[in-house]
């Protein structure tokens, strides 16, 4: 015979079961000692829990209520990501600005040169070059797809992804609420 | 009724409780609080109350059982 678990009988000293799970909880008891024996011992803690007096000191909510309205802490890999997703946003910026003058920059000089400097930063670990990525990227066989190259819809995308960030971490992080620790 | 000891021994039990339990116990059980007024006061799910309730008092049985 499966045994009801002390979550159920809990439930079922709550009232706080549907009725037919009730009735069924019931008819099991009727039949099951050891069930009956763990509801009893609940019982025993229900009633002395109530018996306690009613004045206790009283409980200080306001550290349980702020921990879980404050947002969610963010750790270093958040930020990380979030640094990434900015950088794009720059790259974005100075890709799609129809002019660059008035910053002493040639859009097309900088351009030209943004896969040398990209390159720099090619990892020791493979011998394919950030440049040639992006020279293969640039030259796509469908390369202007709604008028943006490849790279382009990258760096749009990680605008988008500073957008989902930036909106998960500030209006949906104060909704959400973080879990209780276990710890005291 | 309960005796000095019983009453003291749970007294001890709920105060060793992490405080998140020791909340919902109390407003269950010594402030006769509802699931939903509980919810509302500590401004968590209706589920987290009843999961929290169960583990604190299964707390409180394995520390009253620890004292006999």
């Amino acid at each position: 015979m499966t045994h009801l678990s002390s979550e159920r009988l809990e439930r079922y000293l709550d009232a706080d079961l549907p009725p037919q799970e009730h009735e069924m909880i019931a008819a099991h008891l009727s039949g099951c000692a050891a069930c009956r024996s763990e509801l009893a011992a609940l019982k025993v803690l229900f009633a002395d829990l109530a018996a306690l007096p009613d004045d206790p000191p009283p409980i200080d909510l306001q550290p349980l209520v702020l921990a879980r309205l404050a947002p969610p802490a963010w750790d270093a890999r958040a930020w990380g990501v979030l640094l990434v997703q900015a950088l794009l946003c720059l790259l974005i910026f100075f890709n799609l600005a129809p002019s660059l003058d008035g910053f002493g920059v040639d859009r097309s000089v900088f351009l030209a040169d943004l896969p040398r400097m990209v390159a720099h930063i090619q990892p020791a670990w493979t011998n394919l070059s950030w440049e040639d990525v992006i020279t293969v990227l640039h030259t796509w066989p469908w390369r202007p797809v709604f008028g943006f190259s490849v790279v382009e819809w990258g760096f749009l995308l990680g605008a988008a992804g500073v957008g989902w960030l930036l909106v998960h971490a500030y209006v949906l992080g104060g909704l959400r609420k973080p879990p209780l620790s276990e710890s005291r | 009724m309960l005796d000095d000891e019983r009453r003291a021994a749970i007294q001890a039990a709920i105060a060793a409780l992490p405080a998140h339990y020791r909340a919902v116990i109390e407003l269950r059980h010594i402030q006769d609080c509802s699931y939903e007024t509980i919810a509302e006061t500590l401004h968590m799910p209706l589920s987290d109350v009843k999961s929290h309730l169960f583990r604190a008092r299964r707390l409180l049985r394995q520390y009253l059982e620890d004292e006999q």
